[in-house]
């Protein structure tokens, strides 16, 4: 067939190089595997063989920059709303109407969104993906419960496998459902995962939003914001609960945990004193203390405008953190702190974590500032004669980092 | 006065091009002549030292010629316009075709590739030559993956002869050079065409993307109004309001 290397003993050669649209999947694999989502969605218009290529798992892993993706917290909305956290280009509205009904955010999951239905008292999952524009339920929770904690645990690389883990909830009545229940996607089903604490199960039913960060370490941990914000944390294997302190607990505004890029936990706040801090766990494991290690502050030149203040200002530049919030990417070389939709954004990233030799030898030691970088990126522009001026821009939004992808992993 | 200024550095630089193309064949003519008496050299020195070790054990006399053998040794490549590259070995293991034909011992007369023209196959051996001098083969990674091995001034070196090899190609140039370093099995060169196809593609609108790569549109008109649906979240700079 024209186009088609074949190689062996033989060396059985074509005729003639390929055209573009003849290119073998592997090779035209690797280009797709250079480019943003909308990139690869426009390309994959021109012929039919992009397509079905832009379709297909390639075999390079994806080297574009990890999306944001916004969905309104509390009401129900036709669109979710994606941005490249590289700052350029605006953000786009995706419609979900391929969604049978209205959802919400709960985590990512590889290049999928888990989702919660919007309409159910208790807990049921689904999982979409609208750069590809497919959804599918979860079975239903074996026990049935109502705001449990939400845990997900993505399998290697390799495979696409993940968990989903559900722990509390309140049960029908007022009480309190101590218990966990783990789906594997594997096997397509819930399990029950034996009791828990009940001291955890409160906390993690009524002062948990469902981030959860799974660590190296093979726990995973939720932030819990019980007054002052702690932590709590599961050793997956073990079924071992525990509680960890947070540093500055009684002075942040606002906390969220991160997974750091080393695979240990992080922990990016807010304080009162207008100061963004980084920390991560450090010592579990390791014949050391446990303690948090503060790893990164926000430069001075990036607070006071839309985040936080400056400690040396003297006029009323304070803008406080307000309804700052921070999410992370799954392979943690970066965090995104934002606001409402329209706002600005801070980025932080982890330098040489789009290069491809970037998991070179970092000591445990290390992480010193000049491995990462803070960066400002722009609100979209708001116009300022809109009538309606998006009600959306100033809509509270729960949001993910992920890596959006076009193939169909949901069809089957 | 003008002109016949203009046109007396006209031919004088048609006559250094020229001198620079006479210089360039005498220079690589001069190198083939050095590979030959360097080869010569290397026999007669084997010669004359397996004379001098008949009373020296036999695996020390093995090890040294097995030594001698390895050096100076090179692989002839031809394109299929006749074009003929000559390159060390060690240069063209950067290529896994051809060190896998090394290996097998059928690139002794040299290798004809039928695919790859002259002007593509010079492109592929500056990019193996030059890396050669900077990446350690043999690592298992490959050519073109060894950054993390070299000092600030050479990965600064190394990166900007790949931009230079791509900036000035053209689509159809791109596309070639693409294939044939997947041909070749170049892992290095392969990597900087696909991510110089992919910026070019970065920004472009369906539309764009099939007149710069002259791409035919196979769409039946239902399939394709069904697949720009399905993207229409990438297809115009929406904005929220």
């Amino acid at each position: 067939m024209k186009g088609e290397i074949i190689r062996g003993e033989a060396m059985a050669v074509p005729l003639l190089l390929p055209l573009w649209e003849e290119l073998p999947m592997d090779v035209l694999g690797r280009v797709f595997s250079f480019l943003p989502p909308d990139s690869l969605a426009r390309a994959m218009c021109a012929c039919r063989h992009w397509l079905a290529c832009a379709r297909t798992p390639g075999p390079a892993a994806p080297r574009h920059s990890p999306w944001l993706l916004a969905m309104p917290a509390r009401s129900s909305s036709s669109f979710c709303y994606a941005r490249d956290s590289a700052g350029l280009g605006r953000w786009r509205a995706l419609p979900l109407d391929f969604a049978p009904e209205p959802l919400r955010l709960v985590a990512p999951l590889g290049g999928l969104l888990l989702c919660k239905l919007a309409s159910s008292p208790t807990l049921r999952l689904a999982l979409c993906n609208p750069f590809a524009r497919q959804f599918r339920r979860l079975p239903d929770l074996l026990t049935p419960r109502s705001n449990p904690a939400v845990g997900v645990v993505v399998g290697s690389s390799s495979d696409s496998s993940f968990r989903v883990l559900v722990a509390g909830g309140s049960a029908s009545g007022s009480s309190y459902e101590a218990t966990l229940e783990v789906f594997d996607s594997r096997e397509g089903a819930w399990r029950a995962a034996g009791p828990m604490p009940l001291e955890f199960a409160v906390r993690l039913t009524v002062w948990t939003p469902s981030e959860s960060v799974h660590a190296g370490d093979g726990a995973v941990y939720w932030m819990t914001s019980a007054r002052a914000y702690s932590v709590v944390g599961l050793d997956v294997a073990r079924r071992a609960w525990r509680e960890l302190k947070v540093p500055m607990a009684d002075q942040l505004e606002w906390a969220a945990l991160v997974r750091r890029s080393n695979g240990r936990l992080g922990l990016v706040g807010g304080a009162a004193d207008g100061r963004g801090r980084v920390w991560e766990l450090v010592g579990k494991g390791e014949g050391e203390r446990e303690q948090w290690r503060l790893a990164s502050v926000v430069p001075e030149e990036l607070l006071g405008r839309s985040f936080g203040s400056t400690s040396t200002s003297t006029s009323t530049a304070r803008t406080g953190w307000g309804s700052t919030r921070c999410v992370g990417s799954e392979a943690g070389e970066l965090y995104v702190l934002f606001r409402e939709l329209g706002a600005d954004m801070l980025v932080w990233r982890e330098k040489g974590s789009d290069r491809l030799s970037s998991s070179s030898s970092s000591s445990s030691s290390s992480s010193s500032e000049d491995c990462c970088e803070w960066n400002w990126v722009e609100g979209s522009c708001r116009d300022p004669h809109s009538s309606s001026s998006s009600s959306i821009i100033n809509t509270p939004v729960k949001a993910v980092l992920l890596r959006p992808t076009l193939m169909r992993p949901l069809d089957s | 006065m003008a002109s016949q200024d203009c046109e007396a550095a006209a031919s004088s630089r048609a006559a250094a091009a020229s001198s620079q193309d006479c210089e360039a064949a005498a220079s690589s003519r001069a190198e083939k002549e050095e590979q030959k008496t360097v080869r010569v050299a290397a026999s007669s020195r084997a010669k004359k030292k397996e004379q001098k070790t008949v009373r020296v054990a036999a695996s020390s006399s093995r090890a040294e010629k097995e030594e001698q053998k390895e050096e100076r040794r090179t692989v002839r490549v031809t394109s299929n316009d006749g074009e003929e590259f000559e390159m060390d070995e060690a240069v063209a293991r950067g290529s896994v075709m051809l060190r896998h034909m090394m290996e097998l011992g059928i690139a002794l007369d040299g290798v004809t590739l039928p695919i790859v023209s002259g002007e593509i196959l010079a492109l592929a051996v500056s990019y193996l030559r030059f890396h050669r001098d900077y990446d350690d083969g043999g690592s298992g990674y490959g050519y073109g993956y060894s950054y993390g091995y070299h000092s600030e001034s050479e990965d600064t070196a190394l990166t900007n002869f790949d931009r230079d090899l791509v900036k000035q190609l053209d689509q159809a140039t791109l596309l070639d050079l693409l294939a044939a370093s997947n041909y070749m099995e170049i892992e290095g060169l392969l990597r900087l065409t696909c991510q110089t196809v992919a910026e070019k593609l970065k920004g472009k609108t369906t539309e764009e993307i099939r007149q710069t790569f002259c791409i035919q549109n196979d769409y039946p008109p239902e399939e394709e109004e069904e697949v720009r649906e399905e993207i229409s979240w990438a297809l115009e700079e929406k904005s929220l309001d």
